[in-house]
C-alpha cells in the first residue's frame, strides 16, 4: 500500500482551493484597478494545471503499483491486466474520466493563460477566471461527488478488473479524443463570454480562439469516427452509426461548431453575424456539456441509466444551469449594444456570405433536429405515461436532405465571391462543374443508381469535387503563369500561401468522400440471414460464401464458437471465421465477433447466429459498400483541418482589415 | 436602388422558403416515425385503434411458447405481460440475449386482428446489470450492444 | 425583443425538462408481477441448514434479492446489503431472502465469503427456476414481498444507499398490505 493516491488527494485539493484564487483574483484585480491580482490568477491557473497533473498521476501509479486498497483501483483493475490497460485505466470508469476532463481543461486554461497573455490583455483576466469557475465547478464533482481517491476497508487482495468489453485499443483512445473535443471548446467560449463582458465584440475573440476551434473540432470528429469505427467492428450489426442519445450528444456540439467556424469567416470579412456567432459558440459548448450530463445523469433512460447517481445528476444539471443562465442572460442582455456596429447588410441571394448563411440554416437546423429526437422521448416519459422512442428512421428523413443541401452548398460556397456575383463569373465558374454534374446524374442512372438519394448524392459530390478542383487549377494555373513554375511547386505554392482555405477545401473533400461512404454503406448495404449446412454456399454481391465447417478458438479470457467460411471472387480466396464468444469473468452472454474483410469498394461480415438443427447454423451476412470510405474521409478531414491549423493569424487579420 | 432592393426581396424570399420546407420536413417526418410502447394488455384494449401503426410490444417470452419451425429462421412464440398474452411471429436471427422467460421487446406494424408479425426482436436486458461505475466507452459498448437488436 | 424571450425560454424549458426528468427512476420498472401474488417456492439454502420456503416468511415484508456470484453488479451492491441488513436486523416486520440463482453452491459460498457475510439466510437456484417464475432479467434484482404475499415492488440493478427509507418504508408504513 503506497501513499500515492493520498499524494494525488491532496494535490487535487491543493487544485480546488488554487482554481478559487483562479476565479477570484483576475475580477478582484479588475475591480480594485490591481494589474497584479490578473497576474496572480494567471499563476493560478499554472498551478491548477501542475497540481491536477499531479492528481492523475496518483491514481495512475495506484493502477501500476496494484494498489487495490483504491475503491477506484479495485474496481477497475486486476492483477491480470496488462500494463496497458492499466495505464488507461484511469479514464477506464465514471470517476477517472471526469478526473481527465477536469487536467484537460486546466491545461486548456494553462495554455490560454500562457498563449494569450500579452496579446490579449483586456479579456485575460475574464478568460482566466470563467475557465477558473467552469475547472472549479468540474472539480467539485470529482471531490466531492465521484471520488476516485477512496479507500477500501478492508482492501480487496486482487481487483474486479476492467469490464474485458473495455479492453479494447479503439475503446482506450474514443474518450480522451471526445473529451479534448468537448473541452477544447471551453477556451473560445470563454473568450466569447469575456467579449461580451468587456463589449470588445468587433471580432478579435475570434481571431484569438481561430485555432482552438479547429482543434476542438478536429478532435472531436476524430472521437466521433474513433466511436463508429469501434461500433462498426466490434458491436456485429452491420452498421455505425444508430443516432442513439450518447451518439447524438457528441454530434450536436459538431454541428453547431461546424456552424461556427463558417459564419465567423462572414464576421472577420463584412462584420455581419455577430450576436449569432456568440451564441452559436455558447450554444456549442452547453451542448457539450450537455452530453455530459446526459451521459451521467442518466436522464435518458436507457441502458446506461444503471451507472447513474441521482446526486451526480442533480449537481450537473445546477451547475449546467448557471452557465446557461449566466451566458444567454448575458448575450440577450448585450445584444443591443452589438447592433449597429455591424457594416452593411446581407444583399444578395448569390454570394459567398449567402451560402454561409444558408449554410448556417441547415447546419443549425440539423442540430435542432437532433435535440428533438433526443430530447422528446425524456419529455413524453417526464410528462405522461406513456414511452415512446424516436427510431433512425426520423434522423435518416432529416438528415439525408439537409446533406444533399449542405452538398449542394458546399458546391457552390467556396467559389462565390463576396458581396455579389456577377453574372459572367456565374457562368465562367459553374459551367463545367454543372454539367458534370448533370453527366454524373445520367451516368448513375445508366449504372443503374434507382434512389432519388443515391443520384442526387452523386451528382452534388462530383458539383463539389470538380468546382474544388477547378478551384484549385484555376490558382495553380494562375501562379504558373506569374512564377514560371512547374505545376506542382505553383500549386505548393498557392496552398502554402493561404492554408486556411486549402485545409477548408481540403477538408470538404474529406467530407465528400465520407458522404460516398455514407451513401454507399446507407443505401446500397446488403443484407441476408439464411441458415448453412456445412459444405452449402451462398451468393452475395460477387461473393460466393461457403460453410466449410465449425470449429472453436479460444484465448486466456474467452472460448469462442467459430464458423469456417471460405469467401470466392473470382480468383480471390478468402477464409473468415465470424465467432461467438463467450468471457469467462463471468459475464455468461456470448458477445458476436463479426468477421469482416475490407476492400476498397466493399467490406464483406459475416455473423453466426444460432445453431439450427444438428449440424446447420443461422447466418447474417452483409455486403456493406465503401465503408471504408467513411474513416478514409475522417482521415483527410483531419489533414485538412491540420494544414489550417498551420495558418498564422497575421494573415486572416490583414485580410480582415483590407476587406 | 430598386434593384438592391428587389434581390434583398429575393433573399429573404428564398430564407423563408427554406425554413419552411425544413421545418416542414422535421415536423412530417417526426409523427412519422414516433414508436410508442405498449404491453399486450394495453394492444388487446386498443386493437383496432392501433391498426396499421407501428409499435413496440414489451413483456417477456412466456415459458415453453417458443416453437421453431425446423430447418428455417421462423420462430413463433408468445410475449406475456402476466395478464394477457399476445402472439407474436418473426423471420430471422433472434438475439442472443433472447430466451424464453426472459424480457423483450418486439416492433413491428399493428394488423388487426392478424397474429403480430415481428420487425425487429430484441431481448430487454443483458444478464448483469452494468456495474455501477460505468465508462462513457462502456455505456457505449452496452447501449450498442442492446441497439443493434433495438433498431 | 423576441428572438431573447425565445431563447431563454427554451433554455428554460430544457432545463426544466431536465430536473423533472431526474425525478425518474430508470430502475424502478413495472413488472407484471407487481401487485399479484408471489410465486411461492422452496429451495436448498446456501448455508446448508434447512431448506427455505417463502411462504414461511408470510406476515412480514420480504425482501427478496436475486444475486449470483458471477455477477459484477452484485459486487457493487453487497455492501449496501449489508448495511441494511445491519440496520433492520431487529425489526420484526421486515426480513431479506436472498436468491443466489444460476450458481454452484461453493461459488456463492465464496462470493459471500469474500464481500461478508450477512446475517440473511440465500436459497440457492442452480437451474434458475425461481428466477424465470419471477421473471428475472439478471441479477441483481430485487422483489419487495408483502407481509399478504404479495409483490409490491420490483428494482432492477444494485439497491442504493437510502433505499430502504427512499423505497421501501414509505411503501410498509402507508399502504399497509392492501395494494393501492
Amino acid at each position: 500500500m503506497s501513499a500515492w493516491i493520498e499524494v494525488g488527494h491532496f494535490a487535487a485539493l491543493a487544485a480546488l482551493v488554487l482554481t478559487v484564487v483562479q476565479l477570484v483574483a483576475p475580477l478582484a484585480g479588475i475591480g480594485l484597478g490591481r494589474p497584479v491580482w490578473i497576474r496572480v490568477g494567471r499563476q493560478a491557473a499554472f498551478g491548477v494545471l501542475l497540481l491536477l497533473t499531479v492528481a492523475c498521476a496518483g491514481v495512475m501509479a495506484s493502477f501500476l503499483n496494484h494498489d487495490f486498497s483504491v475503491g477506484y483501483v479495485a474496481g477497475h483493475a486486476s492483477r491480470e491486466l496488462p500494463i496497458f490497460y492499466l495505464a488507461t485505466a484511469l479514464w477506464g470508469g465514471h470517476e477517472g474520466s471526469l478526473l481527465l476532463w477536469v487536467w484537460l481543461l486546466s491545461l486548456f486554461a494553462a495554455v490560454a493563460a500562457w498563449r494569450h497573455w500579452s496579446t490579449h490583455p483586456l479579456s485575460m483576466p475574464w478568460v482566466l477566471a470563467i475557465l477558473g469557475a467552469t475547472v472549479l465547478g468540474f472539480l467539485l464533482l470529482v471531490l466531492f461527488l465521484s471520488s476516485p481517491f477512496e479507500r477500501l476497508f478492508p482492501p480487496p487482495a486482487d481487483g474486479r478488473d476492467l469490464n474485458p468489453l473495455l479492453q479494447d485499443p479503439g475503446m482506450v483512445f474514443h474518450p480522451p479524443f471526445l473529451y479534448l473535443g468537448y473541452v477544447g471548446f471551453a477556451v473560445p467560449y470563454a473568450f466569447a463570454m469575456a467579449a461580451l463582458i468587456t463589449g470588445q465584440t468587433g471580432g478579435e475573440w475570434i481571431l484569438a480562439t481561430r485555432r482552438w476551434t479547429l482543434f476542438a473540432w478536429a478532435m472531436l470528429t476524430i472521437g466521433i469516427v474513433f466511436g463508429a469505427y469501434w461500433a462498426y467492428y466490434e458491436l456485429g450489426w452491420g452498421g455505425y452509426w444508430a443516432w442513439d442519445p450518447v451518439e447524438n450528444a457528441s454530434f450536436m456540439p459538431w454541428l453547431t461548431a461546424t456552424a461556427f467556424f463558417h459564419s465567423v469567416m462572414v464576421q472577420e470579412r463584412r462584420g455581419l453575424f455577430r450576436t449569432w456567432n456568440l451564441f452559436l459558440i455558447i450554444t456549442t459548448f452547453a451542448l457539450s456539456l450537455l452530453g455530459t450530463f446526459l451521459v451521467r445523469s442518466g436522464v435518458l433512460s436507457s441502458v446506461h441509466a444503471f451507472a447513474t447517481d441521482p446526486g451526480r445528476g442533480v449537481f450537473i444539471l445546477v451547475f449546467m444551469t448557471v452557465i446557461l443562465l449566466f451566458s444567454f442572460g448575458l448575450l440577450t442582455l448585450r445584444a443591443d449594444r452589438l447592433k449597429g456596429e455591424g457594416q452593411g447588410r446581407l444583399e444578395n441571394p448569390l454570394c459567398r456570405e449567402s451560402a454561409f448563411l444558408f449554410n448556417n440554416l441547415f447546419l443549425v437546423v440539423g442540430a435542432l433536429t437532433v435535440l428533438l429526437g433526443t430530447l422528446f422521448p425524456l419529455a413524453v416519459e417526464t410528462l405522461t405515461d406513456s414511452k415512446v422512442s424516436v427510431g433512425p428512421p426520423y434522423f435518416n428523413q432529416v438528415f439525408i436532405p439537409i446533406m444533399l443541401g449542405m452538398l449542394l452548398l458546399m458546391g457552390v460556397g467556396p467559389i462565390l465571391p463576396w458581396r455579389r456575383t456577377p453574372a459572367g463569373t456565374l457562368r465562367r465558374r459553374f459551367l463545367i462543374p454543372g454539367l458534370v454534374a448533370l453527366a454524373g446524374l445520367g451516368g448513375g442512372w445508366i449504372l443503374g443508381i434507382g434512389h432519388p438519394y443515391g443520384l442526387a448524392a452523386l451528382a452534388l459530390c462530383l458539383l463539389v469535387l470538380s468546382t474544388h478542383l477547378d478551384d484549385l487549377w484555376q490558382g495553380t494555373r494562375a501562379r504558373m503563369r506569374r512564377d514560371g513554375a512547374g505545376a506542382l511547386s505553383a500549386l505548393g505554392r498557392l496552398v502554402r500561401r493561404d492554408k486556411r482555405r486549402y485545409g477548408g477545401l481540403l477538408t470538404h473533400l474529406g467530407l465528400l468522400v465520407m458522404v460516398a461512404g455514407f451513401i454507399g454503406s446507407g443505401l446500397f448495404q446488403e443484407e441476408r440471414d439464411l441458415i448453412l449446412q456445412p459444405g452449402e454456399s451462398t451468393r452475395i454481391g460477387e461473393w460466393r460464401l461457403t460453410f466449410t465447417a465449425m470449429g472453436s478458438a479460444a484465448r486466456h479470457n474467452w472460448v469462442a464458437d467459430e464458423a469456417l467460411v471460405r469467401a470466392e471472387r473470382g480468383s480471390l480466396v478468402l477464409e473468415l471465421r465470424p465467432q461467438k464468444r463467450v468471457y469467462n469473468t463471468g459475464r455468461s452472454q456470448p458477445t458476436t465477433e463479426a468477421a469482416i474483410h475490407t476492400t476498397w469498394l466493399e467490406d464483406l461480415y459475416v455473423v453466426i447466429g444460432d445453431p439450427v438443427g444438428e449440424t446447420g447454423r443461422a447466418f447474417r451476412i452483409y455486403r456493406n459498400p465503401l465503408v471504408a470510405w467513411v474513416w478514409w474521409g475522417s482521415g483527410i478531414m483531419g489533414l485538412g483541418v491540420l494544414l489550417a491549423l498551420f495558418q498564422g493569424r497575421r494573415l486572416s487579420r490583414t485580410r480582415a482589415v483590407v476587406a | 436602388m430598386t434593384i438592391l432592393h428587389n434581390k434583398r426581396l429575393l433573399l429573404i424570399l428564398t430564407l423563408l422558403v427554406v425554413v419552411g420546407a425544413l421545418l416542414a420536413l422535421v415536423f412530417t417526418s417526426f409523427t412519422d416515425a414516433l414508436v410508442y410502447f405498449h404491453t399486450p394488455t394495453e394492444i388487446q384494449a386498443a386493437s383496432s385503434r392501433l391498426d396499421g401503426k407501428k409499435i413496440r410490444i414489451g413483456g417477456m417470452v412466456q415459458a415453453g411458447s417458443l416453437h421453431k419451425t425446423p430447418d428455417t429462421l421462423q420462430v413463433a412464440f408468445l410475449v406475456t405481460d402476466g395478464s394477457s398474452q399476445l402472439p407474436v411471429t418473426y423471420e430471422g436471427m433472434l438475439p442472443d440475449l433472447f430466451r424464453e422467460g426472459q424480457g423483450v421487446v418486439v416492433e413491428g406494424t399493428w394488423r388487426h386482428g392478424q397474429p403480430f408479425q415481428a420487425a425487429t426482436v430484441l431481448a430487454k436486458h443483458s444478464e448483469d446489470y452494468m456495474p455501477v461505475e460505468m465508462t462513457e466507452a462502456g455505456i457505449e459498448k452496452a447501449r450498442q450492444s442492446i441497439l443493434k437488436t433495438l433498431q | 425583443m423576441g428572438w431573447k424571450l425565445t431563447l431563454l425560454g427554451v433554455v428554460a424549458g430544457i432545463l426544466f425538462l431536465f430536473a423533472l426528468g431526474l425525478n425518474n427512476d430508470p430502475r424502478h420498472i413495472p413488472s407484471p408481477l407487481v401487485d399479484r401474488p408471489a410465486p411461492d417456492f422452496a429451495g436448498p439454502a446456501l448455508d446448508g441448514g434447512d431448506p427455505l420456503t417463502l411462504s414461511a416468511l408470510r406476515g412480514r415484508w420480504v425482501l427478496v434479492n436475486f444475486w449470483g456470484s458471477w455477477c459484477v453488479s452484485c459486487v457493487a451492491e453487497h455492501p449496501y446489503l449489508l448495511e441494511l441488513d445491519r440496520q433492520t436486523r431487529s425489526r420484526n416486520d421486515f426480513v431479506i431472502l436472498g436468491v443466489d440463482f444460476k450458481d454452484t453452491v461453493d461459488g456463492g459460498r465464496a462470493f459471500l465469503a469474500r464481500h461478508g457475510t450477512p446475517s440473511y439466510r440465500h436459497v440457492v437456484d442452480p437451474e434458475q427456476k425461481i428466477a424465470i417464475d419471477w421473471g428475472v432479467f439478471g441479477a441483481p434484482e430485487s422483489f419487495l414481498v408483502d407481509p399478504e404475499g404479495r409483490i409490491r415492488l420490483k428494482h432492477v440493478g444494485p439497491l442504493y444507499r437510502g433505499w430502504f427509507e427512499r423505497v421501501a418504508l414509505p411503501l410498509m408504513t402507508s399502504g399497509g398490505g392492501k395494494p393501492s
